[in-house]
């Protein structure tokens, strides 16, 4: 598990969508449930990178857990450095992000950024826009673009890898008739799958918008091939697999079109259980 | 049979910090003097259970305390506001000559936390009686520390001095209006932290001069 989420537990119809959205979270009232639930996480050995606390904003854009105001106050800062730290040691957290309308557009939302971050001594993020379930997923909060520190500041991209928004087309994954592109080799790391598995590979991609860069030299590992209506289709998984390359028909069937894919580390991750399982497969029948 | 512990709010001008919790500080950030010094150890805090609060010295310094300075060094605040034990208060009476500043009433820095099943908070607030009271619900003007009644920045409430959930009754000797206080009686209420925040009144510590 990469990330924590606590959702505020409080009736409301935006946080129940937010609820219904996330597939794994905790519920908290005040500062002393969300140091009960880490304890609890930290007790159970679970590691995670991210911790991300959802709910209401207040004036001036200061989070609100429960009854728990997150706001510029001594206390707050001193509520992190004091009781919540040890657990997020504990817990690995590295980054603490305040999920609720512009927690970090007003200047003493700013301040409360930066109290906090100097009481947990972790990067804290807010938010510079309203938030709300559409920026969720199963996984959580997933509209990172939206996220600044107490100096206004982006989040450290943790993908290498980044394809300017504005240059992005809205030709959609569904859009494009899949095929098998330009001519291939038996040399290159080709990998047929039945569709099944095209289908769950296909999950980890964002199919929303598509990019064009015929200039793009990197190598794909692997090429993902399979059957489908009698033809073949192919996914080209590039950088890592954070990239992945379609092609279509004209004037996608010579340089495809690029998508980016939403969770590089679990499609990895899932690349290597398909692999792992046809190595033993195969070792069982020599 | 409720126990309960009074706090005193005072400026905190943090001068010697001889542990990660035991400090020495001023009242006032102009004072040098080594004898008007009040020693305090912030790890004996109202965190302790309600049975070991003779021992406390200090409000909290986190989420729903009053105290803040530290809550411990040398990372913590320096300046701020220390909610002392009446026991320190005491001590250190000589030290607190000067303090509330003239015009202000002791109660309006105080708080009370009462343990009885759950620990509860008030604050002091003074307050003038502004309209007469229909049944238990007064109408009630907030002074501020520092201010004077009839100002027109003073918050007005109507408060129900029956309702528990609401102001500590008069009866625990806190309190001091009451249903028959006639208007412009002048005295003090102490409300729950619940109420407070309600009310908008969650900030008693005005005098921001001073660190509070």
């Amino acid at each position: 598990m990469v990330r924590l989420t606590v959702i505020s537990d409080s009736a409301d119809r935006e946080l129940d969508a937010v609820r219904r959205t996330i597939a794994a979270f905790d519920r908290v009232t005040d500062s002393d449930t969300l140091i009960d639930v880490l304890r609890g996480h930290a007790l159970r050995r679970i590691h995670a990178a991210t911790l991300d606390l959802v709910g209401h904003s207040r004036d001036h854009g200061f989070l609100v857990l429960g009854n728990w105001v997150l706001d510029d106050s001594p206390q707050t800062s001193a509520t992190f450095s004091e009781l919540v730290r040890p657990w997020l040691d504990a817990i690995g957290i590295r980054e603490v992000r305040l999920l609720g309308c512009s927690t970090g557009a007003g200047e003493r939302a700013r301040t409360a950024l930066k109290k906090i971050a100097l009481g947990a001594r972790r990067e804290v993020f807010g938010t510079r826009r309203y938030v709300s379930r559409r920026d969720y997923d199963a996984r959580g909060f997933v509209s990172d673009d939206v996220l600044l520190n107490s100096s206004g500041m982006p989040p450290d991209r943790r993908d290498p890898v980044g394809f300017l928004l504005g240059a992005a087309t809205a030709v959609p994954l569904a859009a494009l008739e899949l095929g098998a592109g330009p001519r291939l080799t038996s040399e290159q790391p080709l990998l047929p799958v039945n569709e099944a598995v095209a289908a769950t590979i296909i999950e980890y991609v964002d199919c929303s918008r598509s990019w064009v860069l015929p200039g793009l030299l990197a190598e794909p590992n692997p090429i993902v091939l399979w059957s489908e209506h009698n033809s073949i289709r192919r996914l080209e998984l590039l950088l890592d697999c954070q990239v992945v390359r379609a092609y279509g028909a004209y004037p996608d069937d010579e340089h495809g079109r690029l998508f980016r894919v939403k969770d590089p580390i679990a499609l990895s991750r899932y690349l290597d259980e398909i692999l792992r399982s046809r190595n033993a497969l195969r070792a069982r029948s020599t | 049979m409720a126990t309960q512990l009074l706090l005193t709010g005072v400026p905190a001008f943090v001068a010697h910090v001889t542990g990660s919790t035991a400090i020495q500080f001023a009242i006032d950030e102009n004072d040098f003097n080594p004898a008007n010094l009040i020693s305090v150890d912030l790890a004996n805090n109202t965190s302790l259970p309600p049975a070991q609060w003779g021992n406390v010295e200090v409000d909290i310094s986190t989420a729903g305390g009053y105290s803040t300075i530290g809550p411990r060094f040398r990372s913590g605040a320096y300046i701020g506001a220390a909610y002392i034990a009446e026991k320190v208060r005491i001590k250190f009476a000589g030290a607190l000559a000067d303090w509330p500043p003239a015009g202000d009433d002791i109660y309006q820095y105080q708080a009370v936390l009462r343990a009885n099943g759950d620990v509860r908070r008030f604050h002091g607030f003074k307050v003038n009686v502004f309209a007469p009271t229909t049944g238990t619900v007064a109408h009630l003007e907030f002074i501020r520390p520092g201010g004077t009644a009839g100002s027109s920045v003073n918050p007005r409430r109507w408060i129900d001095l029956a309702d528990a959930s609401v102001v500590d009754p008069a009866t625990n000797g806190f309190t001091t209006i009451t249903a028959q206080s006639p208007v412009g009686t002048i005295g003090a209420v102490f409300l729950t932290s619940t109420a407070m925040a309600s009310q908008s009144l969650d900030k008693p510590k005005v005098p921001t001069a001073f660190g509070m």
